[in-house]
């Protein structure tokens, strides 16, 4: 039958060819579906699961638990510490590569002669394994012969103990997070400042504007859906870093896996360790599941903040003031 | 060719079709025959065969899977030793895999949850306890009972971690590590000095003296030098693990202290005034003395990649795998070996062991059995930079002739295994890993090898975290 009657109106249905068409968009819809259902819906719920449940993956079957999971976070001194550590790098690592890369952006956006080079010098430690870049930095930081220590020695300062000294430690990875992010910060907002018209700047110019006023109110508000992008993007990967924390501090017979002092363990190490670790209690999968809900809360939470505050300062073109 | 009716034609697809999907399909394994045994083959793994028929000879057919782990020369041996199963015995297919299950437990624990143990792997003792407690790996005493496997065959010091609760035999070894004192032969004798005895007859405050004379700035000044310029040391008198156990008991334990008491190893002993004056010794080396490598220049090149470059002079309580790096990046160093040396309570050193382990949960263990007892004992080799754990194998001249291997290799290696404080930490204690990591003892040790505090400061409070951790 391909009358349908809704309400009081009657309107015939999809025609032979849109149903062939819809059967067809299914058709290839389907591999796409399935795969996201079994590979990312699937162990999302059965990860809720687990958060509910204690298993060292030895024993047959999890063993329910309860809320018992749950209840050992709020009472876990260390997630404390793990969350602090996170904090300290997006304080360092995240605000320092949002801002050198645009430093470095608005530098090539100049025009100037060597240009192009810059800007792929820049972009390739982005192309390279957070694990290569772990263990130059590891090799540049060593507090013998590291050339980063050898450039405090030409300045007659003493270098700290970067990977070694729990207040450096962390100040170490940003360092060697930005490095390697540069260039694809740089690029982005390259980007963002290519399609600026000129005619603002012009106008500015008419009406006397400075450079630091022409920055301030025509390059940043037009960057900032650009800045908006990157900020929600980085402090994403902030809440993720684990990589380079394992390559450059956690590394080593005898090295306790969160650097010196647990200075460098964030929540995912920590979510790692709580599953794996040799030289710890280990709570099972059960608890590290439940860190990974946290940690995907807390990452939603800090989203949603984003987007909110988003439209008192991002400006999107042909918006009205 | 007439032509292909359309039902014809389906019929023939549909034939093709299933012909092909059959030959891609894997073929039925050898058919296993069922061994008499008794692993589980549903359910928790077991810890125990519940049934053996001593008198039912193996059947030497079927597939094993085995994971070996290690640096490539050391998969490489393994692989050597495999091979010679394999030559003697064609009707077993081997499946060799190299992963981290042996190393790692948790390696171990993700292959266990995804049904994909191999049968045979290969632990070191560290992960023992752990998983005599989780019953991960099968107890071999009924079959090294029912096949008459004289255990005196293997050097007795290289099974007592490999035994787990009820002094259970869990797996057979392939060899071990014991700390013995390396020494560049060059460098004692510019210096004037004597060798070390290779049968661990003097003091660690002899090799102080030694290790003073030996370290050099770039001038030429020794570190009893008034000259003498700490940030400019071209060559270490001396390299320590930095930080952990196996750098240091050795030094506690024969200054009459150790992390645990001993023998029954059920209380922290480290807040000892021996323990806490070994500690201090140990700190002194580095930071008194400056004439034991820092943590950082360890950062900066290991000692081991060093003492093979001719960077330091004696390495302490380092192993065989010592012997593979000089082979393999300076063969013509002249370095020989000395048991490590003695102190109030006597020689004291260090020992950790390699063994091949079965699965509890293998569908084949009797075949399993038979392969580890065969690399275990006749087929054994020598293998990742260890001591071979069986006695003919460990006495032939095929190791003790090895070329390339120090002259003192018996002395150092061999008989030490019988000293009374030859002791493997890890032997039945399930917490041990816990207790030497960042719940434990591990921030007191960073805080003495970085000289932050005096060792008697660092380790004020350590016995009450370790206790607790024990009693957990």
């Amino acid at each position: 039958m391909r009358e349908m009657t809704i309400g009081a109106r009657t309107r015939r249905g999809p025609s032979p060819q849109a149903r062939r068409e819809w059967l067809a968009a299914y058709a290839f819809l389907t591999p796409q579906i399935l795969g996201l259902l079994i590979f990312l819906a699937g162990p999302l719920i059965v990860s809720i699961y687990y958060t509910f449940t204690k298993w060292d993956l030895v024993a047959p079957a999890p063993t329910w638990i309860g809320l018992a999971n749950w209840q050992h976070l709020l009472e876990d001194p260390r997630i404390g510490k793990v969350l602090w550590n996170t904090v300290r790098f997006i304080l360092t690592g995240t605000t320092g590569f949002l801002v050198l890369s645009l430093a470095v952006a608005l530098l090539v956006n100049q025009g100037l002669r060597g240009t192009a080079v810059m800007r792929t010098l820049f972009f390739l430690p982005w192309v390279l394994s957070q694990v290569a870049v772990g263990t130059t930095w590891k090799w540049l930081l060593n507090t013998r012969s590291g050339p980063i220590v050898q450039a405090f020695k030409l300045f007659g300062l003493r270098s700290p103990e970067w990977l070694l000294d729990a207040r450096y430690a962390m100040i170490a990875i940003a360092m060697a997070t930005t490095w390697q992010a540069l260039g694809f910060g740089m690029t982005i907002y390259l980007a963002g400042l290519q399609g600026i018209p000129q005619h603002l700047y012009d106008a500015a110019k008419v009406d006397g504007a400075n450079a630091w006023q022409r920055f301030r109110y025509v390059t940043f508000p037009s960057l900032s859906p650009v800045i908006f992008f990157l900020t929600v993007t980085s402090l994403i990967g902030a809440f993720q870093l684990y990589d380079p924390v394992v390559m450059m501090t956690s590394g080593g017979v005898g090295i306790a896996p969160g650097g010196p002092k647990d200075s460098t363990r964030t929540i995912v190490l920590y979510l790692q360790n709580q599953m794996f670790s040799y030289s710890e209690k280990l709570s099972g999968l059960g608890y590290a599941a439940t860190i990974a809900w946290v940690l995907a809360a807390l990452i939603f939470a800090v989203t949603l903040i984003q987007w909110r505050a988003a439209r008192w300062w991002v400006f999107y073109g042909g918006e009205e003031d | 060719m007439d032509k292909l009716s359309r039902r014809r034609f389906l019929r023939s697809s549909a034939l093709a079709l299933a012909g092909v999907v059959s030959a891609c399909a894997p073929k039925p394994a050898a058919t296993p025959q069922r061994e008499p045994t008794t692993a589980p083959t549903t359910g928790a793994p077991a810890t125990e065969p519940t049934k053996v028929t001593p008198t039912e000879a193996p059947k030497l057919s079927g597939t094993l899977s085995v994971m070996i782990w290690g640096s490539k020369q050391d998969v490489d041996e393994v692989r050597a030793v495999i091979a010679g199963y394999e030559s003697r015995f064609p009707d077993v297919t081997l499946d060799i895999q190299e992963g981290a299950c042996g190393v790692d437990y948790g390696a171990c624990k993700t292959l266990i949850a995804g049904g994909a143990m191999p049968d045979v792997f290969v632990p070191g003792d560290w992960l023992i306890p752990s998983m005599s407690q989780d019953g991960v790996l099968l107890v071999l005493d009924p079959y090294i009972d029912r096949d008459g496997v004289n255990l005196d065959d293997f050097y007795p010091a290289a099974m007592i971690s490999l035994k787990g609760a009820d002094n259970k035999v869990l797996a057979l070894p392939m060899g071990y590590h014991i700390c013995v004192m390396y020494y560049n032969q060059d460098m004692f004798d510019k210096a004037g000095l004597p060798y070390p005895p290779a049968d661990g007859n003097y003091t660690w405050h002899d090799v102080r003296e030694w290790a003073r004379k030996l370290t050099l700035d770039s001038k030429g000044n020794d570190a009893n030098s008034s000259s003498f310029d700490p940030n400019d040391i071209v060559q270490w008198g001396m390299w320590t693990w930095p930080f952990t156990y196996i750098g240091f008991e050795p030094i506690i334990l024969a200054f009459g202290g150790s992390v645990m008491t001993i023998p029954d190893g059920k209380k922290c002993n480290l807040e000892h005034p021996d323990s806490i004056r070994g500690m201090q010794f140990i700190q002194d080396l580095i930071w008194k003395d400056h004439s034991t490598m820092t943590p950082q220049a360890d950062q900066e090149n290991a000692g081991k990649y060093r003492f093979a470059a001719g960077e330091v002079a004696i390495m302490s309580a380092a192993a065989h795998w010592q012997t593979n790096i000089v082979m393999d990046q300076n063969p013509s160093l002249r370095n020989d070996v000395a048991a490590m040396p003695k102190e109030k309570a006597g020689n004291a050193t260090h020992i950790y062991v390699t063994g091949w382990g079965v699965y509890s949960g293998t569908k084949a263990p009797e075949l399993a059995w038979h392969f580890v007892r065969f690399v275990s004992t006749e087929g054994a080799g020598i293998e990742m930079g260890l001591i071979p754990a069986y006695k003919d194998l460990a006495m032939s001249d095929l190791f003790l002739k090895r070329p390339g291997e120090p002259e003192h290799l018996k002395e150092a290696f061999l008989d030490p295994a019988a000293w009374p404080l030859c002791i493997p930490p890890t032997v039945n204690n399930v917490h041990y890993a816990e207790i030497i990591g960042p719940d434990g003892i591990a921030p007191a040790v960073e805080a003495i090898y970085l000289n932050e505090k005096p060792a008697a400061e660092a380790l004020a409070g350590v016995c009450e975290k370790v206790d607790a951790i024990m009693a957990s």
